[in-house]
């Protein structure tokens, strides 16, 4: 399965909280608002209803037609109009501003409403015992009030609804922050246990909440591991065995024949070449042990600052950090036969230089010696080639040991020995 | 000069062994198997012994903690083709005095044997016969038996896992004397392994029960706070 790059899951995890908590506050406030507009208006219209039926109740049928039993400005409303059947206002004071054109407007035969910019007008008509329309009742009711409170209310939901995002948004951060690093631990933790003590274990038990699935599934994970190593270095075992046994008994029975002092020269000549065979033949053998070893146990990685630790040199201050692709074991036992070598040819302990290159670091070990030909510079890598002083085989065995990693070792000809390693950059 | 066993698996490198002893005046006793060394071994005295550890049918290094728990106490020196640190570490932690790694030269061979064999001659106490006789196995009560990783007491026979096969060893190889806690944990786990007190209690636990199914009873007693003795 393949993961999806891009945000962390942090954010992932916040950006989600943050849109649920953004659409519920979104949903809440709306259908508050809209609570409470169906509730101004049920409350505007229950008020208007009361108002008229109440003038409509104080007006009767004169001799010149509605008559007022008594003025409602007084004791109703001031927002209360009567108006008779030809359309004349016979209680109320003339309505101004808007409601001048709005409320004799609704005159007639019918009850009607309209709304202004700030009021609600009803108009109910009023019939005599005929059934006929005698008059016309005329409320009106401001809406300022009810508009304000409704402004104030979707304020109030607004910053709460913006407290609660907030407060989601935060809360998740911080639950995802503590989840993640607790999954954090575990990975690094694993990770170290991978490289360095693979029979350390989470063992978390089966609580069944996500980390301990996490935990359970690592500790599998490093059981695979553990076996194949165990696998591995069963191998390794039995080859060395398989190898080394009766490379023993060839080396042994060679020393062996060779302590007679009565063996004829031609003899002594064949064994010596046994035994510097089998020298060969115990390097090579040594040389994809380590390599079959390293590349299952030790870490793919090193640094530069850990090879040189590894001969026991001092690092470079300026390229110590620096990653190559390839584990220690391998490098230091490519680089340390070129140091050997610049010991014995070449007086001293040899230098070491490290230079970084595009893709690759570079080991430079430089010594005073005599220096390598250029009709030699490849020979010298030929198992057995010495110019005296040693079995011929460190920096053949350096060469195999760089290849395996995707290396070179090469002699550099001029004066002064100078042979370089180069090892591919992490 | 010394009598030296020798446990080798591989047919040529034991008549190897034998002359390159023999050229310099040893006897050699020879054993091609764990279960033929411990039958050998635990019967006649030698004075140093040379094992192998990948023998065919047990591993060199139980072959030693056998050995060592049935009362031989001559050096051993490990002969393998294992060189990796865990493994030497592992072969000393059997006990083990020396340990050498295939392929070698004849002559190296034969200072170390010259070596663990003077070792032992001037270990010797006052009144011992200097050839190391007075190490005459014995071995009453139950044994170990590498080759079947088992406990075997009179006809009776108990089976081990490793870990309790190497600890019942170490407290077999020191009868009567307080071994440490940190001495068993070392003997029956890999360098390095976090162990915790617990658990080496539970493997003692086990091993008791074992013991008592074999009608050895007490066998392993408790020293508060040190460790565990093996009467």
């Amino acid at each position: 399965m393949a993961l999806n790059p891009g945000p962390s899951l942090r954010a992932r995890l916040v950006a989600s909280a943050l849109l649920a908590s953004t659409l519920a506050a979104g949903v809440l406030i709306v259908g508050l608002q809209v609570l409470l507009a169906n509730s101004n208006d049920a409350a505007v219209e229950s008020a208007l209803r009361a108002q008229t039926e109440a003038g409509a109740a104080t007006v009767v049928t004169g001799p010149d037609g509605a008559q007022v039993l008594e003025s409602t400005q007084a004791a109703i409303d001031q927002n209360l109009w009567v108006y008779d059947a030809r359309g004349r206002l016979i209680d109320g004071r003339r309505p101004t501003g808007e409601l001048a054109t709005a409320v004799p407007g609704l005159v007639g035969s019918t009850t009607s409403s309209a709304t202004t910019q700030t009021h609600r007008v009803r108009a109910v008509p009023v019939r005599g015992p005929s059934g006929a329309v005698i008059a016309t009742v005329v409320a009106a009711a401001n809406l300022t009030p009810y508009e304000n409170a409704e402004a104030h209310s979707l304020w109030l939901s607004l910053v709460l609804g913006l407290l609660t995002v907030a407060a989601a948004s935060a809360s998740a951060w911080a639950a995802a922050t503590q989840s993640l690093r607790q999954v954090r631990t575990m990975s690094a933790r694993a990770d170290d246990w991978r490289e360095h003590d693979l029979s350390q274990r989470f063992a978390l038990g089966d609580r069944g909440d996500e980390l301990t699935q996490l935990g359970n599934t690592l500790d599998r994970m490093l059981d695979r591991i553990g076996e194949a190593l165990l696998g591995e270095r069963r191998l390794t075992d039995e080859i060395a065995h398989e190898l080394r046994t009766p490379l023993t008994v060839i080396r042994g029975e060679a020393e062996l024949a060779l302590e007679d002092p009565s063996l004829p020269e031609s003899a002594r000549s064949g064994l010596t070449s046994v035994l510097a065979a089998s020298d060969r033949m115990r390097s090579a053998i040594d040389t994809m042990l380590t390599v079959a070893r390293a590349q299952t146990t030790a870490p793919a990685h090193c640094t530069v600052a850990e090879v040189c630790a590894g001969v026991e040199r001092p690092a470079p201050p300026t390229e110590s950090s620096d990653r190559l692709a390839a584990p220690l074991p391998i490098v230091v036992a490519s680089l340390r036969p070129l140091l050997e070598n610049a010991h014995q040819h070449g007086g001293g302990d040899g230098r070491l230089e490290v230079r970084i290159e595009d893709r690759h670091v570079v080991f430079a070990v430089l010594d005073d010696g005599p220096g390598v030909r250029a009709e030699d510079a490849e020979r010298v890598f030929e198992a057995g080639w010495t110019t005296g002083g040693s079995a011929g085989l460190g920096l053949g065995l350096s060469r195999r040991m760089a290849h395996t990693v995707g290396g070179q070792v090469s002699a550099v000809p001029g004066t002064g020995g100078r042979f370089e390693l180069a090892v591919p950059r992490a | 000069m010394a009598v030296v066993g020798v446990c080798e698996d591989d047919a040529p490198l034991r008549s190897l062994l034998v002359r390159v002893l023999s050229s310099v005046g040893h006897d050699v006793v020879v054993t091609a198997t764990g279960g033929e060394a411990v039958r050998a071994f635990t019967k006649r005295t030698v004075d140093l012994l040379i094992l192998d550890i990948g023998l065919p049918d047990s591993d060199g290094r139980d072959l030693c903690l056998a050995l060592r728990g049935g009362g031989v106490s001559c050096p051993v020196l490990f002969l393998t083709a294992r060189d990796g640190l865990h493994d030497k570490i592992a072969g000393f932690e059997a006990g083990a005095d020396d340990y050498l790694t295939k392929p070698f030269e004849v002559e190296e061979l034969r200072v170390r044997v010259t070596a663990l064999l003077k070792r032992r001659t001037q270990q010797v106490p006052v009144g011992h016969p200097a050839d190391g006789s007075a190490d005459q196995p014995v071995a009453p009560g139950p044994r170990l038996d590498p080759a079947r990783h088992a406990l075997v007491h009179g006809a009776g026979e108990m089976a081990l896992t490793p870990t309790e096969f190497r600890i019942l060893a170490r407290l077999m190889s020191a009868p009567g004397t307080v071994v440490r806690r940190s001495a068993l944990v070392a003997a029956g786990w890999p360098h390095g392994a976090m162990v915790s007190d617990n658990t080496l209690d539970s493997y003692l636990r086990r091993l008791r029960t074992k013991l008592d199914a074999l009608d050895h009873h007490r066998a392993i007693t408790t020293v508060r706070g040190v460790g565990y003795r093996w009467r």
